[in-house]
């Protein structure tokens, strides 16, 4: 079970940032996000796009040819996109269907056909063939007691400290406050002389920036596929519900349990010959803790009145 | 002439085929405490949600220290210092009593992460001053030993103490609240009351909308009556006590 530690850590922090981005987004807006996969992907088919060398074809369009840029450039520049997307989709779309109070329900279906489309749009574009980022092969090295590449330990250590400086932001700024303002009541926060479609704005550009930055740590870790974040999504949804809807903090720890208890469940005796199963563990893990604590490990009783 | 501060024309607004709001004219004068009332249904919180830019109106202006706002967002017209409270109390749930008051009163340009990080003397200072502010008037609202409880914890008149709290600490020039008094206990009216009185004596300009018309009558210096969205009486407490318009609105023509 222990050698599969490592493997945990590494799904807990894709689980973890991609979680985090879902829950500041769903707890400014309301909004449940369910094309956030597509946004994870895009973080990675973007990259891949930059980063590629010429002479690749890595998409659809024969006489559409990579940029072959240096590849930290090339996850910035997708990160970028990433923000970019996210922030036309609030002003082009959730931003009017807000304004004509459509309600929670209809958005969330919403979200469902902008995933669906955007997903198979990727599946035209960039192809069903599973990818690799242009980056060579690296051998596992021991750290403390887990196995993995130097790649993916500095995965993980960059995906920690991204999250560290997004709780800093959130806790210290004018702008974090701004968004747990608007959280608790966008009409009081305008009172208050807060914009709060600016907010909205940044936390849909900031939440894609995040998700986008998760696609990149999977597509590293793993590869990169036209459904990858959907692949995943039922996991992050686990790790948001598991830490407490709409925190923060416990978006981070919740992504982290279900990435490990996913990847530890492969090694548990009963599951031999059914890896393809490990994701029932933790979903059940999940539930039973949900059922002892409803709000979330992190989550907060609500005085009703 | 008296100064006037928010003043209307020709304001209208209608749901479907209902006028909620059909004002010709009608202004709010500096440092006045003026109270709106009329039945159920007269259209004053639509008035007051116009005037502070939540709805828009269908026609007509409204100005704001001699500016249009008729389009204006909330966030705007809440910067030019006229600040609102709600029918139904709303604060910030999930910040504590403290912080709902520091986010409240503080000024953007002094509130940057780096300044917080690094613990400027400037910034510390300022911290410090607001905080003294945000205890005074938490110690005059009876809501200072609550300083540090999430404001969803708060009984339903604590959170009025706590939105009138966040209204003032602003310092706004103009005051518009909506039902202060709604499900408050009677000890808890009268305080907040005399702290009404109290921010009316301090220059403040405020527009009240108020359902305990002995209340009203006591401390306003002005009312305006509406009945059906139209303004049908405009006067002292007294004049208004004895408004034919204002009788027959409340209960209904003598027709025998």
């Amino acid at each position: 079970m222990l050698d599969q530690l490592g493997n945990g850590l590494l799904l807990g922090i894709i689980i973890s940032v991609a979680s985090v981005a879902l829950s500041l987004l769903y707890g400014v807006t309301r909004i449940v996000n369910f094309a956030h996969g597509e946004i994870i992907a895009l973080g990675a088919i973007a990259t891949l796009f930059f980063s590629s060398p010429l002479d690749y074809r890595v998409l659809f369009l024969e006489k559409f040819s990579p940029l072959g840029l240096n590849f930290a450039i090339s996850c910035f520049l997708a990160i970028l996109v990433c923000g970019l997307f996210g922030g036309l989709l609030e002003v082009f779309l959730f931003r009017p269907l807000r304004k004509n109070d459509v309600g929670n329900i209809a958005v969330l279906v919403v979200t469902i056909g902008l995933s669906i489309l955007v997903r198979h749009l990727y599946l035209l574009f960039a192809t069903g063939r599973v990818q690799n980022f242009p980056l060579e092969l690296q051998r596992r090295q021991t750290y403390l007691f887990f196995d993995m590449t130097p790649r993916n330990f500095n995965v993980l250590i960059a995906g920690i400290i991204v999250m560290i400086i997004v709780g800093l932001l959130l806790t210290y700024t004018r702008l974090g406050k701004a968004m747990r303002a608007v959280r608790d009541s966008e009409e009081l926060s305008s009172v208050s002389g807060i914009n709060s479609d600016n907010i909205i704005l940044l936390t849909w550009v900031a939440s894609s920036m995040l998700a986008g930055l998760a696609g990149i740590f999977q597509a590293t870790i793993n590869d990169v596929r036209w459904n990858m974040g959907f692949l995943i999504l039922l996991l992050i949804f686990a790790g948001t519900v598991l830490g407490g809807i709409g925190t923060s903090f416990g978006a981070m720890v919740g992504g982290f349990m279900i990435g490990i208890l996913v990847q530890v469940s492969v090694g548990l005796p009963f599951m031999e010959g059914h890896a393809e199963a490990k994701n029932a563990v933790a979903l059940a893990v999940m539930i039973l803790i949900l059922l002892f604590r409803p709000q979330g490990i992190f989550g907060q009783k609500e005085r009703i009145s | 002439m008296l100064n006037n501060l928010i003043s209307v024309k020709n304001l209208k607004k209608s749901f479907g085929g209902i006028t909620a709001v059909d004002i010709k004219e009608l202004s709010f004068i500096e440092g006045e405490l003026t109270s709106v009332i009329g039945p159920n249904g007269a259209g004053k919180t639509t008035f007051f949600d116009l005037i502070s830019g939540f709805q828009n109106a269908d026609s007509g202006d409204i100005f704001l220290k001699e500016k249009n706002i008729s389009n204006s967002q909330p966030y705007k017209i809440a910067r030019m210092g006229m600040v609102r409270t709600f029918q139904l109390t709303k604060v910030f749930d999930r910040m504590t009593v403290m912080e709902n008051l520091l986010f409240s009163g503080s000024d953007v340009n002094n509130d940057s992460f780096l300044r917080s990080i690094l613990k400027l003397n400037s910034q510390k200072v300022y911290e410090n001053s607001l905080k003294d502010k945000a205890n005074e008037i938490m110690n005059d609202l009876n809501i200072g030993h609550m300083a540090d409880s999430y404001a969803r914890e708060l009984s339903g008149g604590q959170k009025k103490l706590l939105e009138l709290a966040r209204a003032i600490i602003n310092e706004p020039e103009i005051l518009l609240l909506d039902e202060p008094l709604a499900g408050v206990n009677p000890k808890l009216a009268e305080d907040i009351l005399s702290l009404i009185k109290k921010l009316s004596e301090d220059g403040i300009t405020i527009v009240m909308v108020e359902h305990n018309i002995e209340a009203v009558m006591k401390i306003s210096e002005r009312v305006v009556v509406l009945a059906e969205g139209s303004l049908i009486a405009d006067g002292s407490p007294n004049e208004i006590r004895t408004n034919k318009n204002v009788i027959e609105a409340y209960l209904g023509k003598d027709d025998e």
